[in-house]
């Protein structure tokens, strides 16, 4: 649980994706994401030596020299405290102005390789049970939908249900305490690569986009309400055509009131450095770089982000999950 | 192919994992061979040893897998190789699976394993095949003592990461992990684990490992090129360090560890285990530095000899345990504290200051227990700890403690009743019973019972001589008698020292041993020990206290001249009058008048009052007369005390 103001207790926030689907990314951008945004009301510090460097080496990866985290190999942990305006009112007591008690939300969050939620993964036994333990105990999940991976492979499904079932059978098979029959976290399901060619067209064609009056690029959007919609459009040309399983496996086991969804990017659009307006005729911010020594045609090349890195939906998946668990911390009344 | 005649041909089983180039997939197994070890168990390899999302390649891994006969040594190369499918590069890892009865046979570095494998190009499903040199590490002199206190500390069982080592290069990481491996037993590679990078998260997963942060409080950091804190060093680790670090020969110390092969775990009675083995290297290699190691095994099997005998009562056994500790002469400044530690240990985990040995020999058991345990002197945390281990002392360990810190006493009354305190005097020495009593602050009665001792010891004819260097050692307790009796008692203060003299010397004293006792009666309160003194020797003796009087003018560093005047002045008093004209030369004059003038007293002017005169000055003359007819009126003052004495 979040501790307002104390700052003793973690808010566990688990994250959950197919491999590659941009977890750490995602992450990666999350200090971006805040320093970009206008308000300026959010921050976000280390709260150990590995997490604050993750932090600095990752941020300076993505806005310095354009590069992606390298691939998870192994689960890593962070421990972060987003510090953020001050929940209550600021007023003078007796006299004296009040103390002001920034509000914080202290993020543990697990950042396993996609892989460890399917089979294939090399995962010892003793960290598959850590991997479900962390999520049984988190309060938040941020579940990471990669739609350019379900178009080309379509296994979503095949990394949502294993750890989904042995979460389930955990926390509702033996126990009352969940008499829904619910799990009892609160969701936010993030449709990444919002910046991919194929997404955007897509939301395009379902004139889903829209612009943020407040927003100076004028980067598309497409606004929570629409973002369902989105989702069950891009799970329609699923490979397999498992998607909309793995959505309606998702509002069986959770509670529909308690999930969120967010069409998020974690590098966002290309942005004319002369023009600074977001250009629909050249959006595509993540391009291939070819090394000096060229490589043969067949052979991969390294990705390069060529632009800016303007965060879309970053940060509010994060702050979302941490409010609902401030909230229910204040009214005192467990999940569930 | 390697065409060096001293290389070795092994074959290796291997694995590869990585992601074909342009994958969206997670890492994998991409091929490994078909030997023994199946893809599972690769899998398996590849999760117990992961060292994490990689930053910086390449770099090497030490691991292990299996048991017994079928023990591998898994040598992992990670190298960059190509991109994925996110355009994100991809982090090769080639296992490769040694026997590690080969590697042992061989003493095989790790370094040399990496060189031998690192160009090797698997084939398609077969073993590799490679040729490797068999040579040991080589610890340099910068390396060795982080390497040596590294060694020690995994023997605490805890993992261990090296931090700020970030700026060397790989091959330099892995000759340290190396270095290292080498400061122990060749058989704790069957359950190392190492790597030349980790990621923090990765830290409790390797054993040791260089990185940029400890992952967590269970993993101990030690800074590159720092040494090793003593704080993280258990007494069994502190005695491994202390062992290698006093070696001589770290080369040839490197090889005989090579050779213990045994597999030995990082566990407790594995680390045990360890320092064992290098002990016994210590012992049989013999030359100078095995003296330690042959005297702690030697002082341990003593220790543990006398407590399995005194455990089971096997009188014959302990008479011979008990030379043998008594035989113990090694001075204690040549133990080590961690040495000492582990005799404290042993001294304490058999109870052996409870134990009690036959009679004749307990005092010296206790003391040789004491010294071996604790050193040469307690402290008073040193005492409280033994009175706790041990809450009803016999009274032989109370006397040896007493021995050992006079100060101990203090603390009995409130452990031993005045009857039990009696009997505790008994069998202390007697030097440590004339301390006692003449220690600052001591309790009167305790003085009382110390002094009782001691003309006990000496009375009915025992006439002990220790008893008189214990006396002369402290001023014939002088101090203590005083205490002991009133000023009005004046007479009981001249029993007193009347009945210890006769406890040292008998009843009747010589003219040497008057003489002796004289010599430390020039100070104040020194009444009742001259005339009892001079009772016991008889008519005379103010010719020995004028002796011993000029005994002590004659230690002070006067001209020849002087000291014949001031004899004459004390044996001939009635001299008193003008002084002989002494032939000084005017330099000396002149220094003693300076001398004069610095006193407090204003200088006289000289007999001739020129001021230039050769003559000694009248003040110090009549000084040292006033002194030598003082003493006089004091013997005679004395003596017609001791007739009143004898009368009473």
């Amino acid at each position: 649980m979040s501790d307002e103001g104390s700052g003793r207790d973690h808010t566990d926030i688990a994250m959950w994706g197919a491999p590659g689907s941009g977890k750490t990314t995602l992450l990666a951008a999350l200090s971006i994401a805040l320093s970009r945004r206008p308000q300026q009301d959010w921050r976000i510090v280390g709260g150990d030596a590995p997490s604050t460097d993750f932090l600095i080496q990752n941020t300076l990866a993505l806005s310095g020299v354009g590069e992606f985290p390298e691939a998870t190999k192994d689960r890593n942990r962070y421990r972060w405290t987003l510090l953020g305006p001050p929940a209550g009112k600021n007023g003078r007591r007796r006299g004296k102005p009040a103390q002001v008690t920034a509000t914080r939300i202290n993020i543990n969050l697990m950042d396993p390789p996609g892989g460890s939620f399917g089979d294939s993964h090399h995962l010892s036994t003793a960290d598959k049970s850590e991997l479900i333990s962390s999520l049984e105990k988190s309060k938040g999940i941020i579940f990471l939908f990669d739609p350019i991976r379900e178009f080309e492979k379509g296994d979503a499904f095949n990394y949502l249900f294993a750890p989904l079932s042995q979460l389930a059978s955990q926390m509702l098979a033996s126990s009352d305490k969940y008499p829904d029959g619910k799990l009892p976290h609160h969701l936010a399901i993030c449709i990444t690569k919002f910046d991919e060619l194929r997404v955007l067209q897509t939301a395009s064609e379902l004139t889903l986009l829209t612009t943020d009056p407040d927003d100076v690029h004028q980067f598309p959007r497409v606004p929570q309400d629409d973002a369902a919609q989105l989702l069950q459009e891009l799970c329609s040309i699923s490979a397999t055509g498992n998607a909309d399983i793995m959505l309606n496996t998702l509002t069986h086991f959770f509670h529909e009131d308690r999930i969120k969804y967010y069409v998020t990017s974690s590098i966002g659009f290309y942005l004319d450095p002369m023009r600074k307006v977001f250009d629909m005729a050249d959006p595509v911010n993540l391009v291939p770089h070819a090394p000096l020594s060229s490589p043969s045609a067949a052979e991969p090349m390294p990705s390069r982000i060529r632009g800016q890195v303007h965060p879309i939906n970053v940060v509010e998946p994060v702050l979302w999950l941490g409010q609902q668990v401030l909230n229910e911390h204040a009214n005192g009344s467990p999940a569930g | 192919m390697n065409s060096d005649p001293s290389a070795v041909w092994l074959t290796a089983e291997w694995a590869v994992e990585g992601k074909p180039p342009g994958s969206v997939e997670d890492y994998q197994i991409l091929k490994h061979s078909k030997g023994p070890l199946l893809h599972e168990d690769f899998t398996q390899i590849i999760a117990r040893f992961s060292t994490g999302t990689p930053e910086l390649l390449p770099q090497v891994t030490i691991a292990w897998v299996g048991d017994k006969a079928n023990t591998r040594l898994i040598l992992a190369i990670h190298r960059w190789t190509g991109y994925d499918g996110r355009g994100r590069r991809i982090a090769t890892s080639r296992y490769f699976s040694v026997l590690y009865h080969w590697a042992a046979e061989y003493h095989l570095s790790y370094e040399a394993l990496f060189h031998a494998l690192d160009g090797s190009a698997p084939p398609s499903d077969d073993l590799v095949e490679f040729a490797v040199q068999p040579h040991l590490a080589t610890v340099g002199d910068t390396i060795r003592a982080t390497a040596m206190g590294t060694a020690a500390l995994l023997l605490t069982g805890r993992h261990v990461c090296v931090l700020e080592g970030g700026a060397l290069s790989m091959d330099d990481r892995l000759r340290f992990l190396d270095a290292v491996a080498a400061f122990l037993p060749y058989g704790m590679r069957t359950r190392l684990t190492a790597s030349t990078w980790s990621s923090s998260a990765s830290t409790d997963k390797i054993r040791l490992s260089f990185a940029s942060h400890p992952g967590s409080d269970k993993v101990i950091p030690i800074v590159w090129g720092e040494p090793v804190s003593p704080s993280y060093l258990p007494e069994h680790a502190q005695t491994y360090l202390d062992l290698l670090t006093h070696h001589p020969d770290p080369a040839e110390l490197i090889v005989r560890l090579a050779m213990e092969r045994d597999p030995l775990t990082f566990k407790p009675e594995g680390c045990a285990g360890a320092v064992e083995v290098l002990e016994n290297i210590c012992v049989s290699t013999g030359r100078g530095y095995g003296e330690y190691a042959v005297r702690l095994h030697k002082v341990e099997r003593t220790l543990t000899r006398y407590a399995d005998a005194a455990g089971n009562g096997w009188l014959s056994e302990m008479n011979t345990a008990v030379g043998q500790l008594i035989d113990l002469k090694w001075s204690a400044e040549d133990f080590f504290d961690a040495e000492r530690r582990r005799y404290r240990k042993l001294i304490r985990d058999r109870r052996l200051l409870a134990s009690r040995p036959p009679e004749g020999m307990r005092a010296d058991v206790y003391a040789v227990l004491l010294t071996v345990g604790y050193g040469q002197a307690l402290g008073p945390e040193d005492v409280e700890e033994i009175l706790t281990d041990v809450p009803e002392p016999s009274l032989e360990l109370i006397a040896a403690l007493s021995s050992m810190e006079p100060a101990v006493v203090r603390s009995l009354p409130r452990l031993l009743s005045k009857e039990a305190m009696e009997g505790a005097f008994a069998f202390m020495q007697t030097g440590t019973l004339a301390e006692v009593a003449a220690e600052e602050g001591q309790a009167t009665w305790l003085m009382a019972l110390a002094c009782n001792e001691l003309v006990a010891r000496g009375s009915g004819g025992r006439q002990d001589p220790c008893i008189a260097e214990a006396l002369n050692a402290h001023d014939y307790l002088i101090d203590v008698i005083r205490e002991l009796h009133p000023p009005e008692s004046a007479h009981h203060r001249f029993t007193g020292h009347r009945v210890m003299l006769q406890a040292a010397y008998g009843d009747a004293l010589d003219g040497d041993e008057l003489k002796e006792i004289f010599s430390r009666v020039l100070v104040p309160g020194a009444g009742p020990l001259i005339a009892a003194a001079s009772s016991l020797y008889g008519s005379g003796a103010g010719r020995v206290l004028l002796d011993a009087a000029f005994h002590q003018v004659e230690k002070t560093p006067l001209p020849a001249g002087v000291l014949d005047a001031v004899k004459g002045d004390l044996l001939k008093p009635e001299l008193a009058g003008a002084p002989p004209k002494l032939p000084w030369p005017s330099a000396l004059h002149r220094g003693i008048r300076r001398f004069l003038r610095r006193g407090r007293r204003p200088a006289r002017s000289s007999r001739s009052g020129d001021g230039k005169s050769s003559w000694m000055s009248p003040a110090m003359v009549y000084t040292l007369r006033a002194i030598a007819i003082s003493i006089v009126v004091f013997v005679i003052a004395l003596g017609v005390g001791y007739l009143i004495a004898q009368a009473l």
